[in-house]
């Protein structure tokens, strides 16, 4: 994932990379994404939200629907 | 819920300790050492910690490239803790997760435009960001969630 300075960077990128057309999010929701699943790391039981079925039901409460964004 | 080991648990401690106290993985043997464990085992292990977190061992090799957030290797998420520079994040959303390892200190993330390579900057603290240049600051995932573990280094 990477960041750039707004959509419109983001898009030029994208049209100057065929073939690596992708979907943009805010900083405020990729904040969102990474608290979830990052704020239990150091824990020593830690288990990534994808391996437990709950990254799928947060990506959607924070507008990130659609097939692009559904886990496996 | 998946399980795994109390010896893959207690590899990827020595692990995340190794990033957040040196900036770089450990190899295989400094896992055998620390833990007292059979080669064997610590790349058991590494096959564990694949299926409960974000972890890529270098193909062809037994090198630690990525427990996440943190990579050991250059990329272009530079992370500053107190002043000190010495890890790289994995992408620039798992930079943002860097300062939870880090409690009650101030993580600065240095990064460019892909774009245009412009500088780009985060100043965090506990989650929150304190300062950001620039103002606005977008994300792309070019990968979908469902094919990201597929390729790591890639997405």
């Amino acid at each position: 994932m990477n960041l750039f300075r707004s959509e419109e960077h983001a898009t030029a990128w994208e049209t100057s990379h065929p073939g690596l057309q992708g979907q943009l999010l805010t900083l405020e929701q990729a904040l969102a994404w990474v608290t979830f699943i990052g704020k239990d790391r150091p824990n020593f039981d830690y288990v990534h939200p994808r391996a437990t079925g709950t990254l799928g039901p947060f990506l959607k409460s924070i507008g990130l629907t659609g097939d692009w964004w559904k886990p496996k | 819920m998946i399980e795994i080991s109390k010896n893959a648990r207690q590899t990827r401690k020595v692990i995340l300790d190794s990033f957040v106290a040196t900036g770089r993985a450990p190899n295989v043997g400094d896992v055998m050492a620390a833990l007292d464990m059979s080669r064997r085992a610590v790349l058991e292990a590494f096959r564990e910690i694949s299926l409960i977190d974000t972890f890529w061992v270098e193909k062809g090799t037994e090198n630690i490239r990525i427990l996440s957030p943190f990579a050991d290797l250059t990329t272009p998420y530079r992370v500053t803790v107190a002043g000190e520079q010495k890890w790289y994040a994995v992408c620039g959303i798992e930079a943002l997760a860097f300062s939870v390892f880090f409690p009650d200190q101030t993580v600065q993330i240095d990064s460019f435009c892909r774009d245009c390579g412009e500088p780009m900057r985060l100043r965090m603290k506990d989650g929150s960001v304190l300062e950001q240049a620039p103002d606005r600051i977008v994300a792309h995932l070019g990968v979908p969630v469902a094919r990201w573990f597929d390729d790591l280094p890639f997405a």
